[in-house]
């Protein structure tokens, strides 16, 4: 019987550390990572410093908490190209609920990102249960409410109350002099990495992407899954819009213009299959990392601001032929 | 009394009428061998006594009781399990997962993934399938690996009744020979099979019973200790006058 189980746990048993970071569909974007963290520290002037490094993890939180959500779509199979309107109509919507409802703030984000979450929501369920593919609803959802909230303002910017505590709260510095922004990042991504790869959830939302059929036939609720991964993307764009609008103090109605093309970004750049079932937390987390690095590096060296569109599209490109290369290593080492 | 059984089942898909009436009953322990040309609606049946396609017409009773299959969600909750013709596994993810997909073992919130792979593991011996590792995607295997992991699947997360669409259809000889070794042993733990294949001497070897189908109807039903090949194919091609009696002879 001992024997049995010992055979069992050796074949079975986890492969060496250095043989699962080789086959991780994380790998390419991690080398990526490292190289041009390399590069910047030898060519980039002013890159490693303590403020430079803190101001590049503040600017990449964004991109991360909306990030998050989009992970888990894109595993589920799903897209949300809104997210960037999303993001701006809830950080008018906070800063309207706070300045010219004068709810509290605690309120005003429940408001928020439950209204977020009401968006994916329905989002979610005209994907699924009208079968519209993601791509065109979101495509809709994004001109929606940008236009939405162009005439809530007038196209002016609209401004938050002055709240030192709430500013600190969202914006501060937390753990010595690390924004507050990167911090919630951190926990929004913790606890959604762990959702991911631990709970049955998370196991679902694979399943979902992978095969949705075999899923189905499995007794997993794909459709309720897909749902509610649209609808924790919302609740994230409206928690990004509280923390923006803390931090600024004022909303501008075209926040997060054109922002969809970053989260896609670093989600596809971290090993995330645009056809479902391949992703995680860390992986984009690496993805959002190598994006900001990159602008960073562009504008430490004084390069026109327009290049890190042009940056972010190569980038896409490289990452998703990188991850083909992988993916075809994979099969042949099989 | 039949473990499972349905009654004058009917499904039409536009103009096509998949199943015209079709009754079919199977008892605890018993393996029923489901045959017939391409197009008999062999794989219509199986969907429907699993949920996965909902009949125009029809009853269903497991146990004397009347049941509703309105869905998978519905067929597993009264222990029926099933294993594709059209492969049902999501080849990203592992083997373990694979074996355990929607029914993963959790300590609190947390799928127990140590005993996920254990157990997956002493599912795959049982049933002799040789996998490397079971951490392996399951979309490196070979066809034949992966209708055995579906089959584990069925097995370990079945109940009373399994249902094999063409089990045997990718496999090798000795993965063939296992698959019917397996099924013997369904039958000896108690578990009721239907399963569908084309192959009669895999049906005569590990079947009880064999039922026949032709164009949407069962054509004739058979105790395979006492029929013969010839028969079989007689009825598959409808050379043999569809039976009559089928309603006093699974009665009986
Ligand atoms: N989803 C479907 N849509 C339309 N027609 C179908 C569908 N499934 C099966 N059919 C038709 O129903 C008939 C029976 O098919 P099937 O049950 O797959 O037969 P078998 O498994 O015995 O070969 C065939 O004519 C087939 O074309
Ligand atoms: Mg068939």
């Amino acid at each position: 019987m001992t024997t049995t189980i010992d055979i069992a746990t050796t074949r079975d048993a986890a492969p060496s550390p250095l043989r699962k970071l080789f086959g991780a569909h994380e790998f390419g974007v991690l080398s990526a990572t490292l190289l041009i963290f390399l590069f910047c520290t030898v060519f980039v002037p002013n890159f490693l410093t303590s403020d430079n490094l803190i101001s590049v993890a503040q600017q990449i939180a964004f991109i991360g908490i909306i990030g998050t959500g989009m992970t888990l779509l894109v595993i589920a199979g799903e897209i949300d190209l809104s997210v960037g309107s999303q993001y701006g109509f809830l950080s008018v919507m906070t800063a309207y609920t706070l300045t010219e409802m004068v709810l509290p703030v605690w309120l005003a984000t429940v408001l928020v990102v439950g209204f977020g979450a009401l968006i994916g929501l329905v989002q979610g369920l005209i994907t699924t249960v009208a079968k519209v593919p993601s791509f065109v609803v979101t495509l809709a959802g994004l001109a929606i409410l940008r236009g939405a909230a162009l005439l809530v303002t007038d196209g002016v910017p609209m401004s938050g109350p002055p709240n030192p505590g709430f500013h600190d709260l969202v914006s501060g510095n937390a753990i010595g002099s690390l924004a507050a922004q990167t911090i919630w990042m951190a926990a929004v991504m913790l606890l959604f990495g762990w959702v991911l790869s631990r709970t049955k959830f998370g196991y679902d939302v694979y399943a979902t992407g992978g095969n949705m059929k075999a899923a189905t036939n499995a007794g997993i609720r794909a459709v309720r899954v897909k749902v509610l991964c649209f609808a924790l993307t919302g609740a994230l764009c409206g928690l990004a819009g509280v923390i923006l609008v803390g931090w600024l103090g004022s909303a501008n109605p075209l926040t997060g213009n054109g922002f969809e093309l970053s989260v896609i970004a670093a989600v596809v750049v971290g090993g995330a299959s645009l056809a479902g079932g391949v992703g995680s937390i860390v992986g984009t987390l690496l993805g959002a990392l190598v994006a900001g690095l990159i602008g960073n590096a562009l504008v430490l060296l004084g390069v026109e601001g327009n290049w890190q569109q042009v940056a972010t599209g190569v980038l896409i490109l490289t990452a998703v032929l990188i991850n083909r290369f992988i993916a075809s290593r994979q099969s042949a080492l099989r | 009394m039949a473990v499972l059984a349905g009654t004058g089942i009917r499904k039409r898909f536009g103009g096509v009428e998949a199943l015209r009436g079709v009754d079919i009953s199977i008892e605890e322990g018993e393996v029923v061998g489901l045959m017939g040309d391409n197009g008999a609606g062999k794989s219509t049946l199986m969907k429907v006594l699993c949920g996965a396609v909902r009949p125009d017409g029809g009853t269903f009773t497991m146990n004397g009781g009347p049941v509703q299959l309105r869905s998978p969600r519905d067929a597993t909750a009264h222990g029926i399990a099933v294993v594709y013709q059209d492969l049902a596994l999501v080849d990203q993810r592992d083997v373990a997962t694979n074996v355990f997909l929607g029914r993963e073992p959790r300590r609190g919130l947390v799928v127990d993934r140590g005993r996920m792979r254990r157990e997956a593991r002493s599912v795959l011996d049982e049933l002799s399938i040789r996998i490397a590792s079971v951490r392996l995607p399951v979309g490196g295997l070979s066809g034949g690996q992966r209708q055995c992991i579906a089959i584990a699947r069925a097995v370990h997360q079945g109940g009373r009744v399994v249902l094999l669409d063409e089990p045997t259809a990718a496999l090798g000889p000795e993965q063939q020979a296992n698959v019917l070794k397996l099924i013997t042993r369904l039958k000896e733990r108690g578990t009721a099979v239907i399963v569908v294949s084309h192959n009669v001497d895999h049906v005569l070897a590990v079947c009880d019973r064999v039922v026949v189908m032709r164009a949407g109807q069962v054509q004739g039903v058979r105790d395979a200790r006492s029929t013969n090949a010839a028969t079989i194919v007689g009825l598959i091609l409808g050379d043999i006058a569809a039976d009559t009696v089928v309603h006093t002879e699974v009665a009986s």
